[in-house]
């Protein structure tokens, strides 16, 4: 039931604009007879249906006689201006991309004058920019040289503080 | 005598020739081939443009727009498409513009609406010739339908009246916005939605 109103509840507008093919619309008629939902529905398009019926305006006004005869005139005004802005499109239009390919061009040979030059007035700019992040290839002796210092003299200084002396800086009171 | 003069008699076969003769004279450049177009549109023009526009101050106006934009367009016009469907896709895009510019302030006057005008709005929706009880109450119930219809977008209300008033079918409403069936089945079924959702607040504020 559900899934047979589901499919009719689609068909209704087209029902209700007369729309609707005459070998649906028998089976159609036929739901609507038995179900209410669908019935409030058609019911309420109808109604909206009315509303803009009622609104409609009686008697529009009619074109006076001289009508297309004024319209060519205007035309006629109009046309001088319509031909000069017409021929200022096309010229436009062919040179919007002369100038933008123009432009293009412009900025590529700027950008490529500016970091020549920056490379000429500075010859080292490449070893600034990799200098920084050269590492020396005896790095990791060095830093395995003093950390070991440092254990070193903690160790010493431990010893000092046990024996009851003051630390001595050089090391040297603990070999006299 | 231009062909045009003896359309109305012929078949519609002749009838497309004779449009399509005028059109490829009017691209041409022949001035009264294009009065002839207009003089054979004019009036179906002005009445889409009253029935959407509502004032009858600016229809001669806006159809000089669109009859303008027609005759400036008309050399790129394909002669494989329909030029009536073409011409009321200018004129209702014109009539757009038009309601735009204006910003017609939504009127607050309430139209609360009984259970005796639903029924005969019913009764207007389900057939095409409604016997009117009198003018004065033709005109009352048209009042309300407008403050109703005004509180739709125009371009809702522009399609509701040219399915309902202009009573075009949904394959020519399809042709002259340039859509889908189906898109032109969604639009009208949501401004109906929204007519219906209008109309019942008004009910309901008369309930209360």
């Amino acid at each position: 039931m559900t899934m047979d109103h589901q499919y009719y509840e689609r068909l209704l507008e087209d029902y209700a604009d007369c729309e609707l093919s005459p070998l649906l619309a028998p089976s159609f008629e036929q739901h609507l007879a038995s179900c209410q939902k669908c019935q409030e529905q058609l019911r309420a398009t109808r109604v909206t249906q009315g509303i803009v019926r009622a609104s409609k305006l009686e008697s529009p006004p009619f074109p006076l006689p001289g009508f297309s005869r004024n319209l060519l005139q205007n035309l006629e005004r109009r046309q001088d201006s319509f031909a000069y802005w017409r021929s200022l499109r096309l010229v436009a239009l062919k040179f919007i991309p002369i100038t933008a390919i123009a432009a293009l061009l412009i900025t590529w040979f700027a950008y490529s004058e500016i970091s020549s030059n920056l490379g000429a007035q500075n010859p080292n700019s490449d070893l600034i920019m990799g200098g920084s992040l050269s590492i020396p290839a005896d790095w990791g002796r060095e830093v395995a040289v003093f950390s070991e210092q440092i254990s070193h003299d903690q160790e010493k200084v431990f010893n000092a503080l046990l024996e009851g002396q003051g630390p001595s800086p050089s090391g040297k009171e603990g070999s006299k | 005598m231009g062909p045009i003069a003896m359309v109305g008699t012929e078949s519609p076969e002749l009838v497309a020739t004779c449009e399509t003769e005028l059109i490829q004279r009017c691209q041409q450049g022949d001035t009264s081939a294009f009065e002839s177009l207009v003089k054979k549109f004019e009036r179906k023009v002005f009445g889409l443009i009253y029935q959407i526009v509502r004032s009858s101050a600016e229809v001669e106006d806006i159809a000089q727009e669109v009859f303008t934009k027609i005759y400036f367009s008309l050399p790129q016009f394909r002669l494989e498409a329909s030029f009536e469907a073409w011409l009321y896709r200018i004129t209702v895009n014109q009539c757009y513009d038009f309601l735009r510019k204006r910003k017609r302030t939504l009127q607050v006057t309430e139209a609360d609406l009984s259970e005796e005008e639903i029924r005969t709005f019913e009764l207007l929706g389900s057939v095409t010739q409604p016997p009117y009880p009198d003018v004065s109450k033709r005109l009352e119930l048209q009042q309300t339908a407008e403050r109703l219809l005004d509180q739709l977008s125009p371009r809702d209300r522009s399609l509701l009246i040219l399915k309902e008033i202009e009573e075009f079918s949904i394959a020519e409403l399809q042709e002259i916005f340039a859509t889908s069936s189906s898109a032109i089945k969604l639009r009208l079924f949501r401004a109906r939605n929204h007519l219906r959702k209008i109309y019942a607040q008004r009910l309901k504020k008369r309930g209360q």
